[in-house]
């Protein structure tokens, strides 16, 4: 056998382990279980402990009972020892104590039954004792070296246990020389280590992405806010706009944050190549492992070298995932003109002003007059993002610029209203359909392309509202999705439209076939 | 008469038991080259079954050879149609083909050893089988004629013999030898396909 086919092989059984146990049961004496013909007791002896002492308290004619159990060597000893015919009756009453009786019981074995039966009374107790703490010492011993017989993962030891901790044990070293199966283990063991780096890895890089993100979209949302100020107030001059304290503070955090975004690249950096670095020394010496008897002048000492100081190098610690603090803040004039030219595409309505205090209230937490929110800036989507409310209408919404959708979509609410929608832009819809919602409603709709409806069949929610929708292309779209479980609330015609569809896609019988 | 016949019957009896000894040798020989035939025969078979066990280990590892560099190639064409890359130069700047790549190395120089190993076993069960068949025909021979040269057959099996049993010892190909094959070479293998 391989010596690969060896670390995915089930292990062996714990042979020691069960040598003990036949060794021991064979040392103290004891039949094989039920023996045919053989008395209760000593079926028992070689069974269990409670069958064991019922049988013995059958044999003397007493209760069974723990308690009696306990006490019977004693009361059997002087029963013996008043019964024994070969004494003469004056000599036992001579006798002043209860030594020399219980000496007598072992010299002259005129009972000899009972005296085996009150022995291996004894030794049935031994033996269960020893069994049982074999028993323990057995399960643990498999818990910390087979932990997938309990379910755990291969390999999954203690994370403390070093590789090299796994082979020290002297019993386990020499026989490792001449088993393939401990080398293949702690083979199996190193290598799933990398991939638990790789992973927790992957997962920190995730991490740091969504972090990156963040300041990313809190760098458009005050840029937003700029823009809108310069629209407002036709302030287009960095010297003036910086007189203004929240322009001011709003350019410095944009500069910081884009800086922090930047400086998040060196983590970034490093974790891939690190990742990147891991799987190829896992796959290397995964090829070499999986060639290593069939060929010579295969290195695993070398792999294991490098895979070793690759764990202990690639580790995520704070010093590997320092930010680059490098990163130079973005100079202020080229920003401020950034600015201006996007606060021209900015388009405010006559409800600004309210908008914005509504996004005020919404961001301190109060979200009583969201139904009022007629523009979905940047902040107030983060803020909607966050909020706990389980429903959100927001019918006077007429569109929702692709950042603020996308943010939007993070909350974790049930029912989402946007009834003042009249079109469904493709890159809304593919934002509004990764949602994680239940509802939505989109009762303004009166047209949906097919481009925006193809987004629908990935969608995870159960209802959709379409109540105006009188036309759309992408007809295949809302079928495939009601089809596989989702909800259609739409008018007559496009239900007609639907059920045709589906009439036309339904396969064709031999029979109908034939017919036609 | 009495002289000369027991000199006649004794010079007879020689030769009778001079004729019975030759003819014999000659059969007791016939019998040991048959024997030796059918134990080199038995021999071969055996050899035949090791070395076939062999080539069947060599295929098993090429073909998982092959398919973990199936996926080293699909990844490399992922990150070529996701990074727009044409040249090789660019291709290694990219950490993932790079890496790849290497492996990709490792890989070819094992499975073409692996290939060399198996042709090699190929090419000895042909010689075997050869000889086997001029065994078995030596066989008939001395069946038929009760007499056939064997010795130089029995030399070659012999040489065969120890051959293969050496190599058949010794690992299938040696993994340290330096990579016959440039990370260039495969890359413009992987631009081609």
């Amino acid at each position: 056998m391989s010596e690969n086919a060896n670390i995915t092989a089930d292990p062996p059984e714990p042979e020691g382990f069960q040598r003990l146990g036949e060794d021991d049961m064979k040392d103290m004496g004891l039949d094989s279980p039920g023996t045919p013909g053989g008395s209760i007791a000593a079926q028992a002896r070689a069974g269990d402990q409670p069958m064991a002492e019922a049988a013995s308290d059958e044999a003397h004619g007493l209760p069974a009972g723990p308690g009696i159990a306990a006490e019977m060597p004693v009361e059997e000893a002087t029963a013996v020892a008043e019964e024994t015919p070969d004494h003469p009756v004056g000599e036992t009453h001579d006798v002043k104590g209860p030594c020399p009786v219980l000496k007598e019981i072992d010299t002259t074995a005129t009972q000899p039954e009972k005296g085996r039966a009150l022995k291996n009374r004894r030794e049935v107790h031994v033996i269960c004792a020893l069994v049982l703490v074999l028993a323990l010492a057995g399960s643990a011993w498999i818990y910390f070296h087979r932990p997938h017989l309990f379910g755990l993962p291969h390999g999954g030891l203690p994370s403390t246990a070093e590789p090299a901790d796994i082979q020290t044990p002297p019993d386990q070293a020499s026989r490792s020389a001449a088993s393939v199966t401990a080398p293949g283990m702690s083979w199996e063991s190193r290598l799933q280590k990398v991939d638990v780096l790789r992973q927790v890895l992957l997962a920190k890089r995730a991490e740091i992405v969504r972090l990156r993100q963040s300041y990313q979209y809190g760098v458009l949302e005050l840029e937003e806010e700029i823009a809108r100020f310069i629209k407002r107030t036709g302030v287009d001059g960095l010297v003036q706009a910086l007189k203004e304290k929240p322009v001011e503070f709003n350019l410095d955090s944009i500069q910081r944050r884009q800086a922090y975004a930047d400086g998040l690249e060196k983590p970034l950096r490093w974790i891939d190549a690190a990742g990147e670095d891991l799987l190829y020394l896992q796959r290397r010496a995964f090829y070499d492992l999986q060639v290593r008897q069939a060929a010579s002048g295969v290195g695993m000492d070398a792999h294991q070298r490098e895979i070793d100081a690759a764990l202990r190098n690639y580790q995520p610690t704070t010093a590997n995932l320092a930010v680059g603090t490098a990163a130079a803040l973005q100079p202020l004039e080229p920003m401020w003109k950034r600015l201006v030219e996007k606060s021209r595409q900015v388009v405010l309505t006559g409800a600004e002003r309210r908008n914005q205090d509504i996004v005020d209230e919404i961001c301190s937490g109060n979200l009583g007059r969201v139904p009022e929110l007629s523009v979905l800036t940047l902040r107030s989507a983060r803020c909607l993002a966050e909020s706990q409310a389980k429903e959100l209408f927001l019918n006077r919404l007429t569109d929702m610029p692709a950042a603020a959708g996308q943010k939007l979509v993070e909350w974790p609410g049930n029912w989402l209203c946007l009834n003042g929608f009249t079109r469904l832009a493709p890159e809304t819809a593919q934002h509004l359909f990764a949602w994680s919602g239940d509802w939505i409603s989109l009762n303004g709709i009166g047209e949906l392309t097919a481009d925006a409806a193809r987004y629908l069949p990935a969608w995870r929610g159960r209802k959709l509202e379409l109540m105006s929708l009188q036309k759309t292309n992408g007809i295949e779209y809302l079928a495939q999705w009601e089809a596989s479980g989702g909800r259609l609330f739409v008018p007559a015609g496009i239900r007609q439209e639907i059920v045709a569809w589906r009439q036309s896609t339904r396969p064709v019988t031999p029979l109908r076939k034939g017919g036609a | 008469m009495s002289a000369g016949c027991a000199i006649l019957r004794k010079a007879t009896a020689m030769a009778v038991v001079l004729v019975a000894c030759l003819f014999g040798g000659a059969l007791a020989d016939d019998a040991g080259k048959t024997a030796t035939l059918n134990r080199a025969l038995s021999e071969i078979a055996e050899l035949g079954r090791s070395i076939h066990q062999r080539i069947e280990e060599a295929c098993v590892l090429i073909d998982n050879l092959n398919q973990q560099r199936e996926l080293l190639k699909n990844e490399i064409n992922q990150e070529r149609g996701r990074q727009d890359i044409s040249s090789f130069r660019q291709a290694v700047q990219i950490k993932r083909i790079d890496n790849n790549l290497r492996l990709m190395q490792q890989l070819d120089a094992y499975i073409g050893r692996l290939n060399g190993s198996v042709e090699y076993f190929r090419g000895a069960n042909q010689l075997l089988n050869f000889y086997a068949r001029q065994a078995r025909d030596d066989l008939l021979m001395l069946k038929t004629l009760q007499d056939a040269d064997i010795s130089g057959l029995m030399k070659k099996i012999a040489d065969a013999k120890n051959e293969f049993e050496i190599v058949l010892n010794k690992p299938l190909f040696v993994a340290s030898e330096p990579y016959p094959r440039s990370m260039e070479a495969i890359w413009n293998d992987i631009l081609k396909k």
